[in-house]
């Protein structure tokens, strides 16, 4: 059975509040501390992007690797959601691929509006990813 | 339960790589046009960071110098700031901090802002800037050496503990707690305290231009609160961080400058050190709390 979509938000946003502790955090110290005090946006701009990229590579790995390993992450868990290959077992590169939009909030968003028009609700990237969210029974 | 212990293992391993990749950020090199350092040197002062349970924590030498460096290298840093909460340190860590200050204010405004405790060694620091801060009640001076230490040949003995010389030079075992000084030790060893402390007095007397009363009055070694400090000529304003922040504007000749302070990085190391300390106190005063009067009494013979 397709996975309700206000399940999927509930799910995805205690997956965030996960990944801002254990990702966001630690990484945006720096920034937190010494960026908004005393810098100018200009000189800081490549140190900001850094960061934001790399807060956005790992949390596409937190949710590429449990569904890897798990088909679930611990939100999906709670609401009790899978994310489950199309094909056979799902491989990491599936993972990654139909976790890539959650890079950032934006394109994960604009990656979700696929989900209004499409029969199995599936996200666009999970759609070329050969990928879909259920519920478990 | 399998699937929480791989999900918990996931989390545990990304935190980690987040926390040791943030460890590598903040080389703070290049950032400011117009701004004001603030470099903190707080706790006892030592050639080296400590973080020790029974000591007390304290910053090493290396590590001020290291962001007083920064500061001296960053032509966007216009003025440093000094913020002191230290009660001292060792002699030679104390003076290579201050020598650096020194040279610090040749170049750049460097304004000692003293809060709880600027004495001893962190004075000395202090001392070489162009302007000392402090609150009236902050504890400043203490211009002095110590080197007293616990002596155990009478405790020893009560527990037909000997304690067996073995040396090969007369003086090598001065100062061991396992034996008493004699007169000509004490005279050696109170000499080389001396020069330290001629050594010491000096070069604050320089850094403040002190007159002979002046000299006379810190040479005791006493602390001094801020309001007495000032007095004395020790201390050259009262206030806190804002006024620390406008002299330092004021003497760079700035309008708008912004802060950045160059904090020392706490490794994972630092982390769970500090966990551990904090639990083991915990843990001990858990214990304590639990033990009627009378345990405390047996526990004390």
């Amino acid at each position: 059975m397709n996975a309700g979509n206000w399940k999927r938000v509930f799910a995805f946003l205690i997956d965030l509040v996960f990944v801002d502790l254990i990702i966001t955090r630690p990484l945006s110290s720096f920034i937190g501390e010494e960026f908004n005090e005393f810098s100018d946006l200009l000189t800081f701009s490549f140190e900001l992007i850094l960061v934001s990229l790399l807060i956005g590579v790992f949390a596409v790995l937190y949710w590429a690797i449990l569904e890897y390993k798990i088909g679930q992450t611990l939100g999906a868990l709670i609401f009790k959601l899978r994310a489950r290959s199309l094909n056979k077992g799902m491989s990491f590169s599936q993972a990654i691929l139909r976790n890539a939009t959650k890079i950032s909030v934006v394109l994960l968003f604009i990656d979700s509006i696929n989900i209004l028009f499409s029969e199995k609700k599936q996200r666009y990237f999970e759609v070329l990813s050969k990928t879909i969210t259920v519920e478990e029974k | 339960m399998k699937k929480l212990k791989i999900i918990l293992t996931t989390v545990i391993l990304l935190w980690m790589a987040a926390f040791f990749i943030s460890l590598g950020f903040g080389d703070d090199s290049e950032i400011i046009t117009n701004g004001i350092a603030i470099v903190p040197i707080k706790g006892i002062i030592s050639p080296e960071d400590s973080n020790d349970f029974l000591s007390g924590s304290g910053m090493g030498s290396d590590t001020i110098i290291n962001n007083l460096k920064k500061a001296k290298d960053n032509n966007g840093v216009k003025a440093v700031i000094l913020e002191i909460n230290s009660p001292g340190g060792t002699v030679v860590a104390s003076r290579e901090v201050a020598n650096y200050v020194k040279d610090l204010s040749e170049s750049k405004p460097v304004i000692a802002w003293i809060r709880e405790m600027g004495a001893s060694g962190a004075y000395w620091i202090a001392s070489g800037a162009d302007v000392i801060i402090v609150d009236e009640m902050s504890i400043t001076g203490s211009v002095g050496v110590i080197s007293s230490y616990l002596e155990f040949s009478g405790l020893l003995d009560k527990y037909g503990v000997k304690y067996e010389r073995l040396v090969a030079g007369d003086l090598k075992d001065v100062g061991s707690p396992y034996k008493e000084l004699s007169d000509g030790e004490k005279r050696l060893m109170q000499s080389k305290l001396k020069k330290i402390h001629d050594l010491f007095v000096k070069e604050v007397s320089e850094n403040r231009n002190l007159n002979d009363q002046q000299i006379s009055e810190i040479k005791s070694g006493f602390f001094y609160l801020g309001i007495e400090a000032k007095h004395l000529g020790l201390v050259d304003e009262f206030g806190g961080r804002d006024e620390a922040i406008i002299k330092a504007k004021e003497l760079a000749g700035i309008e708008d400058g912004k802060i950045i302070e160059y904090k020392p990085k706490k490794t994972i190391i630092d982390v769970i050190e500090g966990f551990t300390n904090k639990a083991f106190f915990y843990m001990g005063k858990g214990m304590a709390i639990e033990l009627p009067d009378n345990k405390f009494e047996i526990l004390a013979m």
